[in-house]
């Protein structure tokens, strides 16, 4: 059994800080890691591996250069190999475009039983990829899974995280599955793997080997024009209060009562 | 514009999605729904209220179950043969997949959970959440057709209106999706609904320890209003059901008050509150970034302050019942 898990490279959220307007984010130099929920992904096809036999985990990647570098806590974790698709296009490439590369290295992989992403990432948190990857290679898909099972004769069920319930679907592979982040908890890779993770082979691919390019992935393809992307202008009245912590008490409670939320 | 498709899992949504439609009709063109599953019949009588035209009904066996490939491979044809130039989709978890799935299949663009939808010359401009949750992203989707799935509670709440829409029977292809419901079950603890709370009081890693529950229990009580926490609470520690966790990944409320108690106020995490009409912070750290994100804020410990509160609203003076007799509980 083969099984590629898609990660993708996201900037350290917690890091970000903002122009002087205060709205204006400011993400030049902010370092890159993998996404938490590309973790749980690899965490699970770790996980396969360990409980079935004859099983390949492979990590596909698309972004930028820097890649090479992040990608190797994917090893250190437990994928047998890598496969990366470095192109600048890519850094500017929005959810379809994406897709379109993955969907593409997917087929240049060859064959595979499941294809596992996160959810949504943790910027943008869109979760577009995993039903485009599936569209493009006609196959169905298995959404917000917490739990899965894939049995050694390649069946796989997915327990579907919905708002009210729990669904639990089946499937033929292959078939695309996209986890939540309740599914497992990601091993720290110890330091001897982080070690050995670097003789582990990486493949590295352009958008022209996968007969993209320009034409099909990039700015001028984007079908989503981004207007502006700003933190929201504040509107709170950030009031501290001071005094003793009764006075307080009682200023905060005459504040309330005037805005009418207690009654 | 040729016309709007509107569905959604969520009926309400649904409803709230046609009559956002049905008043932007002169730029948009004609508004237009679909309702798929079962009792579609019955669910498609009670859409005619909310300024649809047309309604197209479909409770083939193979939508039952409302997965992704299906549901996507009847609104596609609905899209193609009515010539729709704009879907507006609930974005519910269903909704949320679903949408890119219509979106590959007709090689369009998409917008995946819209928090903002308007309309701006002519086009419509959508807000969503981006960077983390820092940042609001504006865009507006530039292809031929445009799938929109748009967050419950971003437009207004519809009230029903002139009874009319006709109401027309799929006849199209419906095909059978490739997986298979094989079980469902509701989700343990769903005593609650979050996001339609007048009064929260969520809590976050100040707490510390499970036994400390009551000292916010309480203090919602007294505030009729329900207990929420951040997602390490529930998530890690478990104290209290998911439901009940506000944030990105969580629930996002829009309650009257909002009472945030050791809460350092990750983004994350604020993301989800962002829609109180009115936010309280109690918070040891001064520096606590929950203070930027609140309309008054008490920087002092929260075993201290909560008891303090909470005695006050229950009608004493400090904790005294001097004021009880004159300030009757709800």
């Amino acid at each position: 059994m083969r099984i590629v898990v898609c990660l993708k490279e996201v900037i350290d959220l917690a890091q970000v800080r903002f122009k002087t307007d205060g709205r204006t984010p400011v993400l030049d130099g902010l370092p890159v890691r993998l996404g938490a929920f590309e973790k749980n992904a690899l965490e699970e096809a770790i996980r396969i591996k360990e409980r079935l036999t004859e099983v390949e985990v492979i990590a596909l990647s698309a972004g930028s250069g820097r890649l090479k570098e992040s990608i190797k806590e994917a090893l250190a974790m437990g994928a047998d190999r890598a496969v990366l698709v470095l192109d600048p296009l890519l850094e500017i490439a929005d959810s379809a475009g994406v897709a379109r590369t993955l969907a593409a290295a997917l087929e240049r992989i060859g064959s595979w039983d499941v294809c596992l992403l996160g959810e949504g990432s943790d910027d943008e948190y869109t979760g577009q990829t995993p039903s485009r990857v599936a569209v493009l290679l006609g196959l169905p898909q298995i959404t917000n899974v917490r739990e899965l099972d894939i049995a050694g004769d390649g069946r796989v069920r997915g327990t579907r995280d919905l708002e009210a319930e729990l669904e639990v679907v089946a499937c033929d592979s292959p078939v695309v599955v996209s986890v939540t982040s309740e599914l497992n908890t990601p091993r720290l890779p110890p330091l001897t793997a982080i070690l050995k993770a670097g003789r582990k082979p990486v493949e590295v691919w352009t958008l022209a080997d996968l007969g993209l390019g320009p034409g099909t992935v990039g700015p001028r393809e984007a079908q989503v024009e981004v207007l502006s992307n700003l933190a929201p202008a504040g509107s709170r009245k950030n009031q501290i209060l001071d005094g003793d912590l009764e006075a307080q008490i009682e200023e905060l409670l005459r504040s309330l009562e005037r805005e009418g939320v207690i009654s | 514009m040729s016309g709007v498709l509107v569905y959604s899992d969520r009926d309400d949504l649904a409803h709230d999605l046609s009559a956002w439609a049905a008043a932007q009709r002169e730029v948009l063109g004609e508004p237009t729904a679909a309702v798929l599953g079962a009792r579609a019949a019955e669910r498609a009588e009670a859409c005619r209220a909310y300024g649809a035209v047309r309604i197209h009904v479909c409770d083939a066996p193979a939508v039952t179950d409302l997965l992704d490939d299906a549901v996507a491979g009847v609104l596609a044809e609905l899209v193609t043969r009515e010539q729709i130039s704009v879907v507006l989709i609930g974005a519910t978890r269903r909704g949320r997949s679903l949408a890119p799935r219509l979106a590959q299949m007709l090689e369009a663009g998409c917008v995946s959970e819209a928090v903002e939808l308007g309309l701006e010359g002519g086009r419509i401009v959508t807000g969503r959440y981006s960077l983390g949750g820092n940042t609001i992203s504006r865009e507006w989707v530039r292809t031929p057709i445009q799938i929109i799935a748009v967050a419950p509670g971003t437009v207004e709440r519809a009230v029903p209106g002139a009874v009319g829409g006709d109401l027309i029977t799929f006849e199209g292809q419906v095909n059978a999706s490739r997986a298979a419901v094989i079980e469902r079950r509701d989700k343990p603890g769903l005593e609650t609904n979050i996001a339609d709370s007048e009064r929260l009081v969520c809590f976050g890693r100040g707490l510390a320890s499970e036994e400390d529950l009551p000292l916010v229990q309480d203090l919602a009580e007294a505030l009729g209003g329900e207990v929420a926490c951040t997602r390490p609470l529930s998530y890690e520690y478990g104290w209290l059901p998911e439901e009940r966790m506000i944030g990105i990944s969580g629930q996002k409320c829009s309650p009257k008050l909002l009472v945030s108690i050791g809460v350092s106020g990750q983004v994350q995490h604020t993301v989800g509150i962002q829609g109180a009409k009115t936010i309280v912070a109690i918070n040891t750290e001064k520096g606590a970034p929950i203070f930027k994100q609140a309309d008054y804020g008490i920087v002092g410990d929260m075993y201290k302050v909560v008891p303090l509160l909470t005695a006050r609203l229950r009608g004493g003076r400090g904790g005294g019942a001097a004021m009880k007799a004159s300030q009757p509980q709800e």
